[in-house]
C-alpha cells in the first residue's frame, strides 16, 4: 500500500469542504438537475479518507483557516459544476446551500490535526520567482495564503513523504518546483485515489 | 437551527424560576412566546379563541425530562410540569444552540419575558400575544395596514439588494433574507390574507406561522434597512431573523422551502 503512516497527508480546506454532499433545497429543486450536488472527484476523496481512517493515518488541514473564503468558493463551484448558472439562481437558494457547507466544516473540522501556516514567507515566495517557471500570467502566482501554507508545511518534521491534496490551480501548476525544493508531492483531487492504490 | 418539543419546553421551564410550569395552558402560551423572540421550535400551533394552540401539548405524557403532577386548584383538576434533572441537562442544549442566534441582551430579555408572563394567567397572557399579533377582527384594519407597509418596505429593500456584496457569508445570508422576506410578505398580503379583510370571522384554526412571519418581518425590516448600509455587520442578529424567517417552516406550511412547489407559488404572488 503506498499509504504509510510515515507519510503527511494534508488537506487543503476546499478539498475538505469537497467531501460534502449537499442536498438541493427542495422548493428551488425545479433549478436542479438531481436531488444531491457534490464536487466532481467526491468518490475518489472519499476513497483516500475511508482508506486513511480505516489504517488510523491522521489527516491535516492548515489553519487559521479562510473559511469564509472557501465556504463561498466551495458553494459556487458546486453550483456551477452541476449545471446551474449562478445568476439564475434565487440568493436564497445560494445560503441554503451554504449553510449546509458551513456546517458540515463545522462537523468535520475537529477530525483533521493541525499544521500551522507559516507567515514568514519571503523565501518561499523567492523560490517561486526564481525558479523559471516564468510567471507570465499574475493568476498564476501562489498567492500569501498559498505562500503560508508551504511554508507552515515545510516546518513539519516527517519520515515519510509530505503529500497536499489540493484543486488549487497555483499549487497544481507549480507542482514540480514544490516538490523539488520542499518534497511535498502535490496530488489532485482527480488521482487522490491513487494513493490508495498498491505499487 | 430549530428546537424540537422536548428543548423548547426544558428552555421554558427553565427560565422560570422554580423551573415550574402551573399548567398546561400556561405551557402552551409559553412555548408560542418563543415565536415571537425569533426562536424556531418544532411544534405546529394554531389559532384558537385564546391565541397560539398546539393541540399535541394538552394530550402531553411525562418522559425524562419533566414530569406532570395533578393538583386541583379551585375545585378544578389542574396539571403542572415540573423539570426533572435530565431536563437542565436540554436546558443547556438548548440555550447553547441559542448563541448561534442570541446575545447575551436577547437571552436576558426572552428569560425576564418569561418570568414576567409565569407570574400571569394564561388569558393575559393571551391577551398580550392578541396585541402583538393583531389576531383579533377588531385590529384586522391595523393588520391589513401593516401588511400594506411590510410589503412596501420589503420593496423597497429588495430594490436594494445588488448592493449588498456577494463574498461574504453575511453579505449572502442578508442577500437572501431580504429576497426570501420580500417573496414572503407578497405571499401573506396577495394569497393568504388577500380574500381575509374583507370578512367579520375570527381567523380561526389559521396556522399562526401567518401571524408570526408579519411579525417578524415587522420586526426585521428596520434592522436590514441599517444593515445593508453598512459592512461591518451583526451576523448573530441577521441569523436570527434568517433562521426565523427562513428556516423555521417546515412541509405543513405552504410557503417553505420544504415545499416543493414553493417556485410556482412565488410565481403566484407576484
Amino acid at each position: 500500500m503506498l499509504l504509510d503512516k510515515k507519510n503527511i497527508y494534508a488537506f487543503d480546506e476546499c478539498s475538505i469542504l469537497h467531501q460534502c454532499v449537499i442536498k438541493a433545497p427542495e422548493g428551488f429543486a425545479v433549478y436542479f438537475r438531481g436531488d444531491t450536488l457534490c464536487a466532481r472527484y467526491y468518490e475518489r476523496l472519499l476513497t483516500l479518507l475511508s482508506q486513511l481512517n480505516s489504517n488510523n493515518i491522521p489527516k491535516y488541514k492548515f489553519v487559521p483557516s479562510n473559511f469564509q473564503k472557501n465556504i463561498i468558493k466551495v458553494t459556487n463551484q458546486l453550483i456551477k459544476d452541476s449545471g446551474v448558472d449562478l445568476s439564475m439562481l434565487p440568493n436564497t437558494a445560494i445560503s441554503v446551500i451554504s449553510d449546509q457547507i458551513e456546517d458540515f466544516r463545522d462537523k468535520i473540522i475537529p477530525s483533521y490535526e493541525d499544521i500551522n501556516k507559516c507567515d514568514d514567507i519571503d523565501a518561499v515566495k523567492k523560490i517561486f520567482e526564481s525558479g523559471n517557471i516564468g510567471f507570465e500570467i499574475d493568476d498564476d502566482v501562489p498567492g500569501d495564503d498559498d505562500c503560508k501554507i508551504i511554508a507552515g508545511y515545510d516546518k513539519i518534521s516527517c519520515e515519510g513523504k509530505k503529500y497536499l491534496i489540493s484543486d488549487d490551480k497555483h499549487f497544481k501548476k507549480n507542482w514540480k518546483i514544490i516538490n523539488e525544493k520542499y518534497k511535498i508531492g502535490i496530488v489532485p483531487e482527480s488521482r487522490c485515489h491513487e494513493l490508495c492504490k498498491s505499487s | 437551527m430549530i428546537l424540537d418539543k422536548n428543548e423548547a419546553i426544558c428552555l421554558i421551564l427553565g427560565l422560570t424560576q422554580d423551573k415550574i410550569v402551573s399548567s398546561i395552558t400556561k405551557l402552551n402560551k409559553l412555548l408560542a412566546r418563543l415565536n415571537l423572540h425569533m426562536i424556531p421550535v418544532d411544534i405546529k400551533f394554531s389559532l384558537n379563541k385564546f391565541g397560539s394552540y398546539d393541540a399535541d401539548l394538552t394530550n402531553i405524557k411525562e418522559n425524562e425530562f419533566f414530569e406532570i403532577e395533578s393538583y386541583t386548584y379551585k375545585g378544578k383538576p389542574c396539571r403542572k410540569v415540573i423539570m426533572k434533572p435530565e431536563g437542565k441537562e436540554l436546558f443547556k442544549s438548548a440555550t447553547k444552540k441559542l448563541e448561534k442566534i442570541f446575545s447575551e441582551k436577547d437571552f436576558n430579555s426572552l428569560k425576564d419575558e418569561i418570568n414576567g408572563l409565569d407570574k400571569l394567567d394564561a388569558k393575559s397572557i393571551s391577551n398580550n400575544e392578541h396585541k402583538k399579533l393583531l389576531v383579533d377582527v377588531d385590529d384586522r384594519t391595523h393588520l391589513e395596514q401593516k401588511l400594506n407597509v411590510i410589503n412596501v418596505e420589503m420593496y423597497d429593500l429588495y430594490s436594494d439588494i445588488d448592493k449588498i456584496e456577494k463574498d461574504t457569508l453575511s453579505g449572502i445570508k442578508l442577500r437572501a433574507l431580504i429576497e426570501y422576506g420580500y417573496f414572503l410578505a407578497k405571499f401573506l398580503k396577495n394569497v393568504r390574507f388577500k380574500t381575509m379583510f374583507d370578512s367579520d370571522e375570527y381567523d380561526f384554526d389559521a396556522n399562526m406561522m401567518h401571524y408570526y412571519f408579519i411579525y417578524a418581518l415587522g420586526e426585521a425590516i428596520p434592522f436590514l434597512e441599517e444593515q445593508i448600509k453598512i459592512r461591518d455587520r451583526d451576523d448573530k442578529k441577521i441569523n436570527k431573523f434568517y433562521q426565523f424567517i427562513i428556516n423555521s417552516a417546515k412541509q405543513e406550511y405552504p410557503f417553505s422551502l420544504e415545499n416543493k412547489d414553493l417556485n410556482k407559488l412565488i410565481q403566484k404572488c407576484c
